[in-house]
């Protein structure tokens, strides 16, 4: 034990009477109100253990180092937390995690520290004893503050070392070294999180609450097993932090022992009885704390930009069976992969205005998306990778693509990929009962380039986001698609289609979509319809509608249930062939009318 | 493509090439199955179309002798109301809760129709129950119906004449036919 801590505060040890035995040096300074680490001689120089060591170390570990036991055991406060910095497997757990996860441009990061609840259940125990003895409780050091400087200083002081012998260290070294504070800030700031717990806690918490209204509403359900795993969730569902806090903040030192079922067995038998209660309360114990888990956490970074999709074999959303993946790509994928790998994040999210089904395209002014990189542990790539070079590779990605389909002609598997996707902007349901006898046969058979684009990226925030998804609610969309007709036409007839616009439909939820989505009738607005007559049976249909219309189901009817419809203003059962969308109407461009142009620019 | 093709001819005709390489939507959403005799009434058959998510699709067969005969000209001696329980039925959320719960023979609507006079003058009323034909529960009835019964006898593809959407268990169509079997049974009563 370092030198410095074995003369201990005389006058808390005062206040304590015998109950000082059961504790450290440390939590008697801390008791004693010595603030000053220095008091507590903190942070013996830390020599970091070398590479080849980096093993990967088993969870809940335990940290606390054997010389911090006096006889009998850990200190009944802190379970030998309050000299961790002397502890080798602690700094090898912490090394380990920084190396693992490999975080770049790190310049700070915020520590949340949780405690064994046991831990902290002594603490409100010794207060209130301290309180009883005229003590001034408010003095004391709390057991997290400490320990928070501990862990801090050892973090921090870890993570220089980390990297010291990486060939590529420059590139993990934080620039301006590394803080950990309390309230990190900054939009990319870590969060670091470590938890420790005790294998004493559950049963310790459990017993003292037993008769506790606390205990009996709160307790776990039974015994149950003995695992490892168990530990520290069980705890903290047990008696909750909160509880505690709650039940014991504020009572006295007789009450808290009522509260507890532990009276004093004799008020009149002298102060040195009463202690036996408390110094049961507060006994030293066998176990110190464990380490139950360090992670670390950054927040996301969003990208936003539009897209085009300009083939009708890939979905916008990757497709899920019963967890199995069925198509070999999306467009999700085609965009995401790479920003998530260039910012080395652990995965990402999607979110697009809107979506298209498989089989149409999304031309014209493309659509906007964001990109939401989740704990990426990298927040500015290196100089050769920028976000136009991204979308370089992006756009020159080679896409695997569904081998059938070609228009909306579908068999078994384009029945299910139209589906499983719609115009509107739900997301892809889960709908393993509705799908789950589909084989479908989603496997890679042809690979082309250039099919999904992607332009003016660039970063954004949070807000971008749910502004974005508020706004698609108001859009309108221009969609060209081509119509069949049993009844012959002519392209007088189809003047009635010009004629009829605008108008509202009535549009009861697809019977494609109707097992996801809620039944409902929904109007939506057709602002113009442009035919184009092609021969007979068949014409080329352009329409702007409102947001979240179902242009397939406004050509052919629905079976009725979208009214008026195409089929219903020429009087004659008609089919959609090929669908595109031409253009989002949003907040950068203008309605523009018909004829005006611009939409048709197809890319292939 | 045909598309340039006489429209003129019998329904559908003019652009049966088409329709080869391109099946109408029905057939490209739909397996079509037939409950024959339904609830036990002889020859009433009604065909439910079932949807690749599952939904049901219910209506009458060809078969069934409301539509096997000509509809009433007009069809101003044609009444269709639907049950109480059928148009009480409230659906609501993703999970279709509230709906009214069917079973085979449950009738969804009534369908009337006054048979032409007898020599004596006597009026007949016909009346059939059109029912559900599976155990599900009911979704939505096509009230367009209520109208325009003459939808009934519309058998084209896209046929507007359902009567009523219901969920139902994959097991639920255990029992119906299939459109081979429709065909093969119906045209064996036929030659006898």
């Amino acid at each position: 034990m370092a030198e410095g801590d074995s003369s201990a505060p005389s006058s808390v040890v005062t206040a304590l009477g015998g109950l000082s035995e059961s504790f450290c040096n440390r939590c008697l300074m801390r008791l004693e109100g010595r603030r000053d680490t220095a008091a507590c001689r903190l942070i013996t120089p830390l020599q970091p253990p070398h590479h080849d060591d980096d093993e990967d170390l088993q969870l809940p570990l335990c940290v606390c180092p054997d010389d911090a036991t006096a006889s009998g055991g850990y200190c009944g406060l802190c379970f030998g937390l309050m000299h961790l910095d002397a502890s080798a497997a602690f700094q090898r757990a912490l090394l380990s995690a920084i190396r693992r996860e490999r975080y770049e441009d790190v310049h700070e990061a915020s520590l949340l520290l949780t405690l064994p609840p046991n831990a902290l259940f002594r603490q409100y125990v010794v207060k209130t004893f301290l309180e009883s003895r005229h003590w001034e409780a408010r003095r004391v050091v709390d057991l997290k503050e400490a320990v928070r400087w501990i862990v801090e200083t050892t973090a921090t002081s870890c993570w220089k070392g980390a990297f010291r012998n990486d060939a590529d260290e420059g590139s993990c070294m934080p620039r301006d070294g590394f803080t950990l504070s309390a309230g990190g800030e900054g939009e990319s700031a870590l969060r670091v999180s470590v938890t420790f717990g005790h294998s004493g806690a559950e049963d310790e918490l459990k017993d003292h609450f037993r008769s506790t209204a606390v205990g009996r509403k709160d307790r776990p359900s039974s015994g149950g097993g003995r695992g490892r795993g168990r530990k520290r969730k069980a705890v903290i569902k047990g008696v909750s932090l909160a509880t505690l806090q709650k039940e014991l903040g504020h009572r006295s030192a007789s009450e808290l022992l009522e509260f507890l079922g532990l009276q004093q067995e004799s008020t009149d038998g002298g102060p040195g009885r009463g202690v036996e209660v408390w110094r049961t309360l507060l006994a030293r114990v066998t176990d110190g704390a464990e380490l139950a888990a360090i992670d670390m956490e950054r927040d996301s970074i969003f990208i936003t930009g539009r897209y085009l999709k300009l083939t009708r074999r890939l979905s916008q959303t990757a497709w899920f069976v019963e967890g199995q993946k069925k198509t070999a790509s999306s467009v999700e994928e085609v965009i995401g992969l790479p920003l998530q790998e260039a910012f080395r994040a652990k995965t990402f999210k999607f979110h697009a205005s809107g979506r298209e089904d498989v089989d149409v395209r999304m031309l014209g002014n493309g659509r906007p998306f964001i990109v939401e990189l989740l704990n990426p542990r990298r927040t500015y790539p290196p100089a050769d990778i920028t976000l136009s070079s991204l979308e370089a590779a992006i756009n020159a990605h080679q896409v695997a693509v569904q081998r059938c389909g070609g228009s909306l002609q579908e068999d078994d598997d384009g029945d299910d990929n139209g589906d499983d996707t719609g115009e509107d902007k739900d997301a892809m349901a889960a709908s393993g009962d509705a799908t789950a006898d589909v084989t479908a046969d989603g496997g890679p058979s042809e690979v082309v380039s250039g099919l999904v684009q992607v332009r003016e990226m660039r970063r954004a925030d949070k807000r971008l986001m749910m502004h974005m998804q508020r706004a698609s609610e108001e859009k309108q969309k221009v969609y060209a698609c081509v119509v069949w007709t049993e009844k012959a036409i002519t392209p007088t007839s189809l003047q009635r289609l010009r004629d009829a616009a605008p108008l509202t439909v009535q549009q009861k939820t697809p019977l494609r979509v109707l097992h996801r989505r809620s039944a409902a009738v929904r109007p939506k607005a057709i602002h113009w319809m442009e035919a184009e007559y092609i021969n007979g049976h068949f014409f080329a249909l352009r329409v702007c509608t409102q947001a979240g219309t179902y242009v397939k189901e406004l050509v052919h009817g629905d079976l009725g249930r979208t009214h008026p419809s195409v089929r219903s203003l020429l009087d004659s059962p008609s089919d959609i062939l090929q669908l595109d969308v031409l253009r989002l109407v949003d907040d950068e461009g203008g309605e523009r009318q018909p004829g005006e142009g611009g939409e048709a620019a197809l890319e292939d | 493509m045909d598309g340039d093709a006489p429209p003129h001819g019998e329904k559908g005709r003019s652009s049966l090439g088409f329709r080869q390489l391109f099946p109408p939507f029905v057939q490209r959403y739909f397996t079509r199955l037939y409950c024959l005799d339904a609830a036990g009434c002889p020859g009433e058959d009604h065909y439910v179309l079932q949807h690749v998510n599952h939904l049901l699709v219910v209506g009458l067969a060809p078969s069934h002798p409301l539509v096997a005969a000509q509809p009433p000209p007009g069809g101003g001696q044609l009444r269709l109301r639907f049950t109480e329980e059928a148009l009480a039925s409230q659906v609501s959320g993703k999970r279709k809760r509230g709906s009214l719960s069917l079973k085979p023979e449950t009738t969804i609507c009534v369908c009337e129709v006054d048979s032409p006079s007898d020599a004596d003058g006597t009026r007949h009323v016909l009346s059939y129950d059109i029912r559900a034909c599976v155990n599900g529960d009911l979704v939505e009835v096509n009230e367009r119906l209520v109208d325009n019964p003459l939808l009934l006898w519309d058998e084209r593809q896209e046929g507007e004449g359902w009567v009523a959407i219901i969920k139902a268990s994959q097991r639920a169509t255990r029992h119906l036919v299939t459109s081979a079997e429709y065909q093969r049974r119906r045209a064996a009563d036929m030659n006898e």
